[in-house]
This record gives C-alpha cells, structure tokens and sequence, in this order.
C-alpha cells in the first residue's frame, strides 16, 4: 500500500485524484490539503510515502513547499504537478527535492506508475528535464558527476529511453534509475551551493 | 715773389682801364680788381717771397668800385696801361689758347685756377680731377677753410679729406689762420652744393692781407653762385646767440634774413649789436638742402673784425614810438623796417621759453621770446622785431618790461564755423573767423583721437567740432592728473578754452582772400580741458563684440534647445516603445497566467473526470470509448493550449527559449507514437532576445516538418539537431523514412513546404530541403537570430 497525499488548491481536481487512487489498488491517499503551510506543518504526521504537490498554489509556492518538506520529513518524496510540463518552475523544484513531476493532463494509470516508480527509488526524468541538468551543471558536470552519469544524462538528452540506455550502456534500467537519482541529488546540493554562492555574491 | 691775382670784382660799376705794368706795394693792392699775370698762368710758376714787397703785373683792367676806395696807381701807370691794352689783350688770348691746349694734351696736369674748379660741371668734379692751387686763408675753423687766389674762392674740407684717408690728421690744418697764404694739393669734390677741394698736402707759405671783400646785390646771393666767396654786407641784426663752438646772429640783409656764424677766439667780444645797423664781412656759405639747392643767406667768418657798428642800438629799447599792439604793420608814412618796434598789451597765454600772446582790445600778438619768467596778467611794454612770415605779424627776439597785472579778457566762446570764417580784407568794421586769431577762446567739441607721447603725456589731442577737426596742444612739462588723463578718452565731448592760432592760406585764393586753412588750440593747462558729457560706454567695436557674443550665445542656446528637444523625442519615443513593449509583455504574461490558471487547471480536471468517468462506465464500452475520445480531445486541446501560453508568455522570448522548447516539443509530439525521436547533443545556444513573431514563425515551421515526418515519412526514427555556427542558428529535422519527390510533393501537398519557406524568409533565413526516396528527409531552417530587421520584415 502506498501512501500518497494531495497538496493542491484546485478543490475539484484534489478530490478527483483523491477518490481515483482510493479506488486503485495498493494506493490510498491518506491527507490532501489545499493549503500548502497547513500541508507543511501535516505532513510529517501523516506520513505519506508520495506527496503530489501542486506547483502553483496561493500563499506558498510548491517548489518552496518542496524544500522545507525536504528539511522537516526528507523521507516523504515530492511529486510535482503542473499544468504545462513547459513550466519553468518545474525543474527549480526538482532542484529544490522534487523527485519527479506530472503534468495534470497525464492519464491517471500514468500517474499511478510515475508514483510507483518514485516509490521504488526511481525519477523520472524526460530529455528536456535533462538538457536543463546540463544546462544547470555547466562546465560542473565533469566533475560532479561520475562519468556514467554523465552517459546517461547525455542519452537522456538525446531522446533515449531509459531501457534503450540499459541496453545500450549493458546495465540494467535499475541501475539506470539509480544514476538518475544520484543526478538528482547532485542536482540539489549543487542548486543550494549555486544558491548560496548567488547570495554571497561570489 | 708770390703773386696772386685779386678777385674780380662783380661789380656793375668796374671801368675798363689801360693796360699797365707796374710794381705794387701790397698796402696798394688792397682796393684794386684786377691783376693777372698771363705768362706766370701759362709757366705755372709759383715764385716763394715776401708778398708785402712782390711784383704784380696788372694785365687786364682796373675797375673801381663805386661805393669803394679809389685805386691809387701812378697816373703814369694808368696811362702806360692805356697805351698797351691792346697789346696785353692779345697776348692773354694766345695765353689762353695755348693753356686749354695744355689741358687738353697733358690731362694729368692739376688744375690751378679756383675759377676753373668751380666751373667744373658737377660730372666732371666728380671724377675728382687733381687741383694744385695756392691763396690766401679767409676762413679758417676747426680744420675747415676757404681758401681765395685773388680771383675766387672756395671751400677746402680737409675733414672730408680726413675721413675718406686721403690726408693723415694735419696739425697744419687747424694752426691755419685768415691771412695765412698756402699751396694746397688734392682732389676737386663736387661737395655738397658747390664743388670744394678735397686737401692732401699743405704748405703754408707765408701771411699776407686779405682780399678786398665783394659787396653783392642780394639778388646774386640768392642766386646761391657766390658761393665761398669773400664778401661784406650791411644789414640790421635781430639776435646774436653764443653757442659753444660758434656765435650765431641772425640779420635781415635788404629785407630778408641772412644768418652769420662767427667762430674765432674773439667772438665773444662782440658788442651788443642788436637792433643796431651792421657791416659783415665774412665769406658766403648759404644753405642747402639735400637736393644741393640752395635754402638761405649765411656768412661765415673767422676774423676778428668781422662786425662793423656802422649805427649803434637805441640806449633805451623801449625809448622809441609806440605803435598800438593792432597797428604793428599797418600803414604809416615813416615806417622804420627791420628794427625793434615797442608795443605793449597784457599777457593773455604763455608757452615759457618759446612765445607769449599778448592781448589788447581786439588784437591779440604772438611774441616769440625766451623770456620764461613772464606770467599770464602781465602788463607788458614788448620792443621786438616784426615778424611777417605769418598772416598776422608776430614779434620775436622782442625783450619785455613790466608795467603792472591787469586782469585777463574772458574767454570768448567760439564754434570753429566762427573761426574758419572768410576774412574781408581791409574792411576792419566786419567781425571775421581770423579776429580771433591769439584771442582765448572756449569751444566745445568731441575728442576723437589722442597722439600719446608717452604714457603719461599726449602729444596732441584730436578733437571733433561739427564738420572740423582741430588739435589740442598742451602745455609743455605739466604732470597730468590721473582723472585728465583718463578723461581723455575718444568721443568724451569736452570744452576746452585755450589761445587759438589759426592757419591762412599762403597765397589769395581767385576772390582776392586768404582764407583760413585750420586752427589749433593752445592749451594753459590741463584744468582748461573739461568734461561736458563721457563717452557713451558702447563703442562700435564693443558693440560688435557685444553682438557677436550674444548672436553666439543664441546660437548656442538654439543648437541646444534643438539638440535638448531632439534628445528629449528620442528619449521619449524610446520610453513609449518600452513602456507599449511592457504593456504588451504584461498583458501576454497576464493572458499566459490566465490561461494557465483558468483554462489549463480546467482542462486538466476535465480529463481526470473523463478518465474516471471512463473506467467507471468499463460496462458499457460504447459510452466508455465515446468518454475516452471526449479525454483525449480535451488532452489535445490542453497541449495545443500549453503551446499557445508558450507562445503568449514574454519569459520565452528568446533563444534558448525557441531550442528547448523545439526539443521538449518533438519529444511530446513523438511520445506514443512508432517514431523515437532522438536529439542532437544540446548546443551553448547565445542569450539573444527572440521577438514573438519570429518564435511564433519558427515554432510553426517546426510544427509542420515534425506533422510531415509523423504523417508521410513511415520513418522510425527521427533526430532534431541544433546548431550554432558563427551567427547562424540552425534546426535541422532529419528522418530515415522514405523520402519523396519534391516537385511532385509540392503539387501533392500543396503549399506546405512553401509556407515554410515563407515564414524563414519573413525571420531573414532560409530553409533547405534535402529530400531522396532512398535516404530519407533531412529538413534544415536557418537564420541569424541576430541580423537585425526591420518592423515591416516581421
């Protein structure tokens, strides 16, 4: 059973998701909020496994919702969700903690593997998402990043799937996902240490 | 024996006398005209002896002065001379023959004969012909003589001589004495007027008496052709001077003046000869000007006796008639010329040590007198020379007494059309300009320029009075005040009173008048010029200064008002530009967010509603299919909305913007589909701003390859690059399906490829179309997103 919990201030929508993955098997929504600072203070008692959060909400937005989630429960693991997939916002939240995000248009099963993958140590990550990683790491990326993750960052880029990279790279897609993940969490130190070199002005 | 002939007397009166041969005492010579001896003329011989005891052989004539001493020869002699006249002249007439042929054959033999030198032309004395002559010294000063041979005299510079090497410094020279005979050799000069000699040797002979001197109508005397001879005149001296190496008096010879300069030891002991009647004796020595023409009379002399008194000065100078100060030259039945007339008037004016103006009734007199301790308000007797070189007879060398003070006359205000009026002549009862000739005069006028002497002092003013121009003479030696000086400006309008002279013409003009030709201003002293108004502060130079500067200061602030409100339309343009382009960015961001929240968020439920609803109605598959088709319709509308927000939304106006969203937009449009989309690795693409149009013209155009490949190429891959190359940027599309024909696709497809064309022309770019059916379709868009382009190529 999965523990997935809703933030999102489309009521409707919330409770769409809601009822749909109550009905699906091994998935059940435990909290949804429509508040993103009520979620925040909940969400460590509730214990979600998945949190979906909406990107852009009144009051706090998600990525920042994403980040102090990140500090107060970093075993809940963020899903962002987005109207357009072109939302700039999108990659500040993966680079901020998200694991992953969805565009709200995706048929629902879609979401259900997204979160599923997610679940399993998995993140996803489209050729766009990934061209922004490079474009993020720069001349970096040599070195922060092992030289695997380099070669499936850049097939990631040039539109390959993950089981093509499996295949092509001789690992298995786990393995594939685990680079991807580590990508991610390069991503993020290295989106704070941009951050706090932005600040000092260095 | 020295025998010298004596001078030819000019005079009218000489008598033709018989020949004689006679031995003659010198004491008897004295008094006699002719005496030549043709035969010693012709041998040259020059016999050395006492002349007090020499034989003179009398060849020619004797004439007889008429106002001289009779010759006293023997009346035996005279007749012996009567008896061989006609001898003696043919015998002088061979003489003479035989001497020029002498000359002409021996041309290096000197010349002897005074009279022959001065009749040099002046060419032939400039060829400095040699001269060997012997006479007697008349003159004889500072080196310098005149030397005579009993017939003629002339001058002898040895300075001249001195300067030009031809003679050593001669002691001989300067111990000459008048009376000394001598033998001189040297060179003729044409001189400065009349030809001299230049000495190189010297001897002096003897000493002897001089020559009886010539007595000349003035005539010849002004005829300058006497010159150097030895001569007397008589003549009433108006002024004697010592100077330091000379004793200078002036005379008036027959009416006109005639200098004497005495020099000698003894000059000093002349007595007081002024205003008296003189006998001069001395030789003729007149002045010339630089032309060689002669100016005036002058007599020098060196001899003791020099001046005779034949009529001594009055005892008292002012002792003799009184003539009213307007009546010094008119006409009276005893007029008594050329001596001292006495007069008297008050001082009105005084230029000390060089003339006074003295003033009674109307008449007003210029006096020039050394006189410097006579003080305007003087009451004065004045006994002087007339002098009547001016229009208005003048006195000078006039000596004065005080009777007493009287008070000044006022002075009379004039304007110079008064003083410039035509005089009448004789008719005494009209007022004329020239009555106030002397007279103190105030007039009023504008200066108009200033002849600075020096800093402190002006030479002469120039004054501005109605149509004339006057000057302004100051006195001399007074310090000016600061004030005067600066009150002295141009165009200041002053009034100044001073004595006026005025100027005539010289001759009468065709009425019979002498008019007045100008007038100037003496001034007393510098309070008599006073202010009346200053000078306006312009000037036409300062007004041109003032005005060029102001036309420039216009100019300036024209070009910068110009400047200022072009700038100005500039700035304001850009501002409205920018101000319309962020209107037009908010609005297209508000209209994206809008979008976004309002359509996008519903679209989104709406396709999680059909979802559900669709594994809801899993019974009843047609409601179900008819669900899923709604799903997916609302799906397709929610992506061709994302693009439309992409493409409203400001934030994606540029480059980098267009290569993402190309990728990330293949990548969607292939997900689901047989095709794999692949990607080139992702170029550093440039931050350059992307207008919307041309993001909207490239999106399209990417749109309608990535249909075409989807639609026609049954490919099963397809790889979108991009690349940078210099300013280029490219999008490249290229599939391995099965390509095809572009002419006949053009038909097939109608105007597909065309309309991709003309949307790359519309961004200044081209599109390439690499098509074969063997090898697939490769479809590449180019443009330089930095050319820029004008409004209406968008």
């Amino acid at each position: 059973m999965i523990r997935v919990s809703i933030v999102d201030d489309d009521q409707q929508f919330r409770e769409l998701l809601e009822g749909y993955l109550n009905l699906s098997a091994d998935f059940r929504c435990c909290s949804s909020y429509a508040d993103p600072k009520e979620a925040l203070r909940a969400l460590p008692g509730d214990r979600p496994d998945v949190v979906l959060m909406d990107l852009r909400m009144p009051g706090m937005s998600g990525i920042e919702c994403v980040a102090a989630l990140r500090q107060a429960a970093p075993q809940i693991r963020a899903i962002m969700l987005t109207v357009f997939e072109q939302d700039e916002n999108v990659f500040q939240a993966l680079a901020a903690g998200a694991y992953g995000y969805l565009v709200k248009r995706t048929p629902p099963p879609r979401i259900l593997e997204a979160i599923r993958e997610v679940t399993e140590g998995g993140s996803p990550m489209s050729a766009h998402i990934a061209r922004k990683v490079v474009a993020s790491f720069h001349q970096q990326a040599a070195t922060l990043l092992s030289p695997q993750e380099r070669e499936v960052l850049g097939r990631l880029t040039q539109g390959h799937t993950y089981s093509h990279i499996a295949a092509d790279m001789g690992i298995t897609i786990h393995t594939v996902r685990n680079y991807i993940r580590r990508i991610y969490e390069k991503l993020q130190v290295h989106s704070r240490t941009e951050a706090v070199a932005k600040f000092k002005g260095i | 024996m020295e025998c010298w002939p004596p001078p030819w007397t000019a005079n009218e009166n000489l008598r033709p006398a018989r020949p004689i041969t006679a031995t003659l005492r010198t004491a008897d010579v004295q008094g006699a005209r002719v005496l030549l001896n043709p035969r010693q003329l012709l041998t040259g011989t020059k016999n050395e002896g006492d002349m007090t005891s020499g034989q003179i052989n009398v060849a020619r004539g004797v004439g007889r002065p008429k106002s001289g001493t009779p010759v006293r020869f023997p009346r035996i002699v005279l007749g012996w001379l009567g008896l061989w006249w006609p001898l003696v002249l043919t015998f002088m007439t061979v003489s003479v023959r035989l001497m020029a042929a002498d000359g002409a054959t021996a041309s290096a033999a000197p010349i002897t004969r005074i009279d022959e030198i001065r009749r040099l032309p002046r060419e032939r004395a400039a060829m400095e012909p040699r001269v060997s002559v012997t006479g007697v010294c008349t003159y004889a000063a500072a080196g310098e003589l005149m030397l005579h041979d009993g017939k003629e005299g002339i001058w002898v510079s040895s300075c001249t001589s001195y300067s030009r090497g031809l003679l050593a410094h001669n002691d001989a020279f300067h111990a000459l004495r008048p009376g000394d005979l001598v033998s001189i050799d040297g060179r003729v000069d044409p001189g400065g007027y009349a030809p001299q000699i230049l000495p190189e040797a010297l001897r002096v002979t003897g000493h002897g008496p001089l020559p009886p001197p010539l007595r000349l109508p003035v005539e010849r005397l002004l005829a300058g052709s006497e010159d150097g001879q030895w001569i007397e005149v008589e003549g009433v001296a108006q002024s004697v001077e010592h100077l330091a190496d000379r004793t200078v008096c002036s005379l008036v010879v027959d009416g006109l003046p005639c200098l004497l300069a005495l020099s000698g030891e003894r000059r000093r002991e002349l007595p007081d000869i002024v205003d008296a009647k003189v006998l001069v004796r001395g030789n003729y020595a007149p002045d010339f000007n630089t032309r060689a023409e002669v100016l005036s009379m002058k007599i020098i002399s060196s001899i003791s006796d020099a001046v005779k008194v034949l009529e001594p000065p009055p005892a008292d100078a002012f002792g003799g008639t009184r003539v009213p100060l307007d009546r010094l030259c008119a006409f009276s039945p005893d007029s008594k010329s050329f001596h001292r007339r006495v007069t008297s008037g008050v001082v009105t004016f005084v230029r000390p040590g060089e003339f006074f103006i003295i003033s009674h009734g109307t008449a007003n007199v210029r006096v020039d007198s050394a006189e410097t301790s006579v003080a305007p308000g003087w009451d004065v007797d004045v006994a002087g020379f007339v002098d009547t070189r001016h229009h208005f007879a003048a006195l000078h060398h006039a000596i004065i007494r005080k009777r007493g003070e009287s008070p000044l006359p006022p002075p009379t205000p004039v304007t110079p059309e008064v003083l410039m009026q035509s005089v009448s002549r004789g008719n005494l009862s009209a007022p004329a300009g020239g009555d106030f000739g002397g007279r103190l005069v105030t007039i009023r006028g504008r200066v108009s320029r200033v002849d600075w002497n020096s800093s402190a002092l002006p030479k002469a003013i120039w004054l501005e009075a109605g149509e004339h121009r006057f000057a302004v003479l100051l006195p001399a030696g007074v310090d000016l005040s600061e004030t005067a000086r600066r009150s002295w400006k141009q165009d200041t309008e002053v009034d100044l009173t001073g004595a006026c002279e005025i100027e005539f013409r010289n001759t009468p003009d065709p009425l019979g008048l002498y008019p007045p030709t100008g007038f100037h201003l003496w001034l007393r002293s510098p309070g008599d010029l006073r202010v009346v108004r200053e000078p306006p502060w312009w000037t036409p130079a300062k007004y041109l200064i003032a005005l060029s500067l102001a036309l420039g200061a216009l100019a300036l602030i024209v070009a910068w008002n110009w400047t200022l409100r072009r700038r100005v339309r500039t700035q304001t343009a850009m501002i409205g530009r920018q101000l319309q382009q962020a209107a037009v960015q908010d609005e297209r961001a508000r209209i994206a967010c809008d979008m976004h929240d309002e359509i996008g968020g519903k679209l989104a439920r709406l396709s999680l509603i059909g979802e559900i609803t669709a594994n809801e109605l899993a019974g009843e598959a047609a409601a179900g299919a008819r669900v899923r088709e709604i799903t997916r319709g609302v799906r397709e509308a929610a992506g061709g909305l994302e693009q439309i927000i992409w493409s409203v939304d400001p934030r994606h106006d540029t480059l980098e913007g267009v290569a993402h969203r190309v990728c990330q937009y293949a990548e969607e449009y292939f997900t689901d589909t047989p095709i794999r989309c692949h990607f080139g690795s992702f170029p550093d693409v440039p931050r350059i701003a992307v207008p919307p149009d041309d993001r909207a013209n490239v999106m399209a155009v990417v749109r309608e390859a990535l249909a075409n490949v989807l639609k026609h190429s049954a490919a099963s891959n397809v790889t979108v690059t991009l690349d940078v190359s210099g300013e280029q940027f490219a999008i490249r599309v290229a599939d391995d399906g099965r390509g095809f024909d572009p002419d006949a696709a053009a038909q097939a497809r109608g105007n597909g490829i065309a309309n991709m064309r003309a949307r790359m022309r519309k961004l200044g770019g081209d599109l390439c179309l690499e098509t074969s059916p063997a090898g697939g379709t490769r479809l590449t868009l180019r443009w330089n997103p930095r050319a820029p382009r004008s409004e209406n190529d968008r």
